[in-house]
């Protein structure tokens, strides 16, 4: 494709991308700022309501005391039962019973003004109850300007209180007043976990349409505007071809087909000119070779000259053009992949509130099992995934696979034990193994071998989004709804999953597929592969170890120690969410820089080492804050090491060139998913010794150790190589 | 695996013992049209507990009949009722008060079980001290095997506790007849109760005559006595005596500024006592109706329950007493409580 064409099209997407992501950021921001300014609306009424309730018993019970003759300023106890009451409310400031003028007689909480002389002059502030009858417009002006106050951004002006007061009276007479105190700063906290709660489902929103976005964009638009402009070039050029699978729609189609059907009558009284000089000879001709009979001599000059037309302007040429495009898998994919994280935020969580002692295993052990079970069951699979791949083809691999993975969320959403979570998350590994392989298989076959790592990075960028979204979005969903309801959803959303993968993959890739990977696909592959120092040492020093942080410290541990630092189920969903946060703009960028400099081992050598640094600096106090920070710098780490490590395998991989590219990607999986498997079970068992600190400096010091030993490897392999060139 | 194959055993266990126990319940289940029969034995008509029990298995809408038997405060009518009960063989007998327990339910260990109910599940209820009166071994267990019952009686623990905080009283002032047992044994559990709870007890006996009486006049002078000594309220926890002459004994109380603090709410509502923490009988009626439902319905062998108790009391408070003394109630109990003489 030249540049010029890139231009159209490229002009197009950009355009179309552009214009969808502003509307998409702009519709998300606004109805982001309506939800918060609409909760502060409704959220201050509601509190002053319920204040004034409170204001109301204290009434009652004062009144009470006074009408059966207590004297008014005699109530034992009083102090004692505002500052209770006060205790009980954490949105209340201060409770407080003063005379008709305002002087203090009884109180709870703390009062910062001496006296209330000033507030019992002045009217009741009903701002907000005015507020609910404007119009929309105002509200969201009023409302965001008032946000900026209380969102943490703006200033913290101490403890601010707002008062309500309800009148004493006897016989009529006026003789106090109950002053209750509403505290300002609880709306603030209740608004900034609400506003980080929108943030991030604005965030996984904007990802979500961008899937979407751009798969709508290449399939209706970009895709059918760039196959005319191909079309038209070639007509231009004088190739008059005529393309046999044509499945264009719309306008744009329309356009396509009908160019395709000047070729095709261009191309039929070719045929009728070459059927009337062959006199009803009736032999069928199909390339212009056959115009001028080898067998016969004497080719007549006529025959010759068809030919040569032919040939110069394609006029028996029928393309069959392959329809499979990266995109097809891309959104059935997110779907699952996004249905299978929504667990990751709570899984450990999840299990110990299943736990019951047993003899065999410690509680940290169990509740890292589910994990390890999950990855050794799609370690176990996925070899045989690849040569299903091969068999099946990769779109009805996909629907085989979602009848484990629907029967392991419906599984889990019923478990009553612990045996039965880790159960059917065994089966839904099984199903979630041959799902990724299917896809990974599809888009596999789909890029070519030079931009290789570009194709990885769109489907790890894809389960990374996926991994992203899911994982916020279930810690939200699970703070709210509790944990096994999640899986309900998980369950609907694979199903859902398996519909667009019905209505968007294309089965024609299969055929291709499975002729190019048939003779590659052969057994013993494995032992060729390891064989290979290179392949060898790139999966032990640096595969490996990576799945062992991702599982042991981001899946186990991270969840965990949150936990015990009193972190929300969303505040935990929020902070494994940045991990993905950094790798996904990272990522296509590491790779792309890969992809420029060629230097994929050192970079996989160096992302390994700065992952082992950052375990080890995790060791010494604990907080949140530190935890957050290490999450987002693993991510950096991985995201340089992500897409060049499988980039590296597969080079490594065509040093041995009897194994097949499905195969050696299914290697190399499998040997992550050990990794995978060993994480968890590792970090647990250093746990029943060792504090979270010491357990992570343990594993980050074999980490930096295997990464010197990787580096050190590739610095003799090089000079070995060197010295024999 | 190994829990799925423990759970199978388990559940294979479970069966036939989950199929006995409905076979067991469908023998002794009841009906709209074969209601469990219910013979009630009350003292002074049905009054608030019979109503609560009554009330109670009305809205758990269980198929019962219940038959009231009024003694109407005559001993003598009492054996009628008991051979009565023996003739009908009701589903359960339940009485009300001491006496009409003691007399169709018997002693416990008595020489003489078929002159009184035998082998029909009975439950008292509306009994002071069923321990003191012998009718049960202890509140943990009756002791027989087809008697069960209800407390009504608040812990003495409960009236401290209500005392010391309405009142923080550090003396506590007691007078009582050595004739009445139940009374010696009340202060008794004063006494032990003293130390643990951080009060002083001061105890005053009635002088007596020969019949063991109290003899009358002499509540003022012991009040005196007790004020003398420091005392800051005057306690009865469980005295026929002073329940009967409860308007001179709590007048003589309040005269010498002596708040009366009473487990008997009529010396609150019917006379000059300040304050009683005591049940509603309603709602005693209603936990003798729970305590039925196991009998009846949950297959419960009576003399397997244990005697319950209500665990929320009413605090009854005078105010016409608490402003005359200037003895104001704390806010936290005022809230609560229910006032009598609350117009000034």
């Amino acid at each position: 494709m030249t540049d010029h064409a890139d231009g159209l099209t490229g002009f197009i997407n950009r355009r179309l991308l552009v214009l969808t992501l502003v509307s998409t950021i702009l519709a998300s921001v606004i109805s982001a700022i309506y939800t918060l300014t609409e909760f502060n609306i409704a959220l201050k009424p509601l509190l002053i309501q319920k204040a004034s309730a409170v204001a109301e018993v204290v009434r009652e019970d004062t009144t009470l005391a006074v009408d059966v003759g207590v004297p008014f300023h005699k109530i034992k106890g009083m102090d004692t039962y505002l500052s209770d009451t006060v205790a009980k409310y954490p949105e209340l400031t201060y409770l407080a019973i003063t005379t008709a003028q305002g002087d203090i007689v009884y109180q709870g909480g703390t009062i910062s003004d001496a006296s209330f002389q000033s507030t019992m002059s002045g009217q009741q502030d009903l701002a907000s109850q005015d507020m609910l009858q404007a119009n929309f417009l105002t509200r969201l002006l009023q409302g965001s300007m008032e946000l900026v106050q209380l969102l943490p951004l703006g200033d913290k002006s101490g403890v601010a209180a707002e008062n309500i007061w309800l009148p004493l009276e006897h016989n009529g007479q006026r003789y106090g007043a109950v002053h209750v105190g509403l505290d300002t700063g609880f709306i603030r906290t209740q608004l900034t976990d609400v506003f980080f709660d929108i943030a991030i489902v604005l965030v996984a929103v904007l990802l979500v349409s961008f899937e979407v976005v751009m798969v709508v964009v290449m399939f209706y638009v970009s895709g059918p505007v760039q196959k005319s402009e191909a079309l038209l070039k070639r007509q231009a050029s004088g190739d008059f071809s005529v393309n046999q699978n044509l499945h264009g729609s719309g306008s744009i189609g329309r356009y396509i087909r009908s160019l395709n059907q000047d070729s095709q009558q261009l191309q039929q009284r070719f045929r009728n000119t070459l059927d009337q000089i062959s006199e009803g000879q009736g032999r069928v001709i199909s390339s212009p070779e056959e115009i001028t009979p080898t067998d016969k001599t004497s080719s007549s000059p006529v025959r010759t000259r068809l030919r040569k037309l032919a040939e110069r302007f394609s006029l028996m040429n029928v393309l069959k053009e392959q329809h499979g495009s990266i995109m097809d898998a891309r959104i059935p994919l997110f779907v699952f992949a996004f249905a299978e994280e929504l667990q990751k935020s709570f899984m450990p969580l999840f299990v110990a509130e299943f736990y019951e002692p047993n003899p065999w295993f410690s509680k940290d052990i169990v509740m890292g099992l589910p994990i390890s079970v999950f990855m050794f069951v799609i370690a176990a699979a996925t070899p045989f995934a690849g040569s299903w791949v091969d068999r099946w083809g990769n779109k009805r691999l996909f629907f085989w696979g979602l009848i484990p993975a629907l029967a392991g969320y419906l599984g889990c959403a019923f478990a009553s034990n612990v045996y039965d979570i880790i159960f059917w998350r065994g089966v839904t590994a099984l199903g979630y193994a041959i799902i990724t392989i299917s896809c990974q298989g599809y888009i596999a076959a789909i890029v070519s071998s030079d931009n290789r790592a570009k194709g990885m990075a769109i489907f790890v960028g894809v389960l990374m989004t996926a991994t992203m979204c899911g994982t916020a979005l279930g810690g939200i969903i699970a703070d709210r709804i509790g944990y096994q309801p999640v899986f309900l959803l998980s369950a609907f959303l694979a199903a859902f999953a398996g519909v667009l993968a019905w209505m968007m993959l294309s089965s024609d890739i299969d055929k291709d597929s499975k002729k190019s990977d048939k003779k590659a696909g052969a057994s013993g592959g494995a032992m060729a592969l390891f064989r290979n120092t290179q392949f060898a040492f790139i999966v032990l020093f640096c595969a490996i170890p990576a799945k062992i942080i991702l599982t042991g410290f981001l899946y186990y541990m991270v969840p965990l120690y949150l936990v015990s630092l009193d972190a929300s189920q969303s505040e935990i969903g929020r902070i494994m969410m940045v991990y993905s946060l950094v790798i996904i703009p990272l990522s296509p960028l590491a790779s792309r820089f890969a992809d420029y400099s060629g230097q994929m081992k050192q970079l996989v050598v160096l992302g390994t080492i700065l992952s082992g640094i950052i375990l080890i600096s995790l060791y010494g106090e604990d907080s949140v804050a530190r935890m957050l920070l290490a999450v987002a710098l693993m991510g950096v780490a991985h995201s340089i090491l992500k897409a060049p490590l499988i980039a590296a395998a597969m080079e490594a991989a065509e040093a041995t060139p009897e194994v097949g590219r499905t195969t050696a990607l299914g290697l190399l999986r499998t040997s992550e998913r050990i990794g995978s498997v060993l994480g968890p079970v590792m970090v647990a068992s250093l746990l029943v010794v060792y504090s979270f600190a010491e357990a992570m400096a343990i594993v980050g010091t074999g980490i930096v150790i295997t990464g010197i030993v990787m580096g050190v490897f590739m610095h003799l392999s090089a000079k070995k190589q060197e010295a024999t060139s | 695996m190994r829990a799925l194959i423990k759970a199978s055993i388990q559940l294979l266990c479970l069966l036939p013992i989950v199929w006995f126990s409905t076979a067991a319940a469908q023998e002794k289940s009841f009906s709209e049209q074969n209601p469990a029969k219910v013979f009630m034995v009350v003292w002074r008509g049905c009054e608030e507990a019979c109503q609560g029990f009554k009330q109670y298995l009305t809205e758990q809408n269980l198929p019962i009949k219940v038959t009231v038997r009024d003694a109407a405060k005559d001993k003598n009518r009492i054996s009628a009722f008991l051979q009565e009960a023996k003739s009908l063989k009701p589903d359960l007998v339940v009485t009300w008060g001491t006496s009409v327990s003691k007399e169709m339910i018997g002693p416990l260990n008595g020489n003489n079980p078929e002159r009184y109910l035998g082998n029909i599940p009975a439950l008292f209820m509306v009994v002071a001290d069923p321990v003191g009166a012998g009718i049960v071994e202890s509140y943990e267990r009756s002791g027989r095997e087809y008697v069960t019952g209800v407390r009504n009686r608040v812990p003495e623990e409960v009236q401290i506790r209500a005392i010391k905080d309405y009142l923080d009283a550090k003396k506590i002032g007691v007078i009582y007849s050595t004739a009445e047992l139940n009374s010696v044994l009340n202060t008794q559990k004063l006494e032990q109760l003293a130390p643990e709870m951080d009060f002083e007890l001061v105890k005053k006996t009635y002088r007596l005559d020969d019949k063991g009486k109290p003899l009358p006049g002499q509540v003022s002078q012991l009040m005196r006595e007790l004020a003398d000594e420091g005392a800051e309220v005057v306690y009865v926890g469980s005295s026929s005596y002073n329940r009967q002459i409860r308007d001179e004994f709590t007048s003589a109380a309040n005269d010498h500024g002596l708040p009366v603090a009473s487990a008997y709410e009529v010396m609150v509502t019917k006379s000059n006592a300040l304050l009683s923490i005591a049940n509603h009988y309603y709602n005693v009626g209603r936990l003798a109706g729970s305590q039925a439902k196991k009998v009846l319905f949950n297959q419960q062998v009576p003399g397997n329950l244990s005697i319950p108790s209500m665990s929320r009391y009413s605090v009854f408070i005078n105010m016409a007493v608490a402003r005359q003394l200037e003895l104001y109630p704390p806010i936290q109990l005022l809230r609560f409580s229910e006032l009598v003489n609350k117009e000034r």
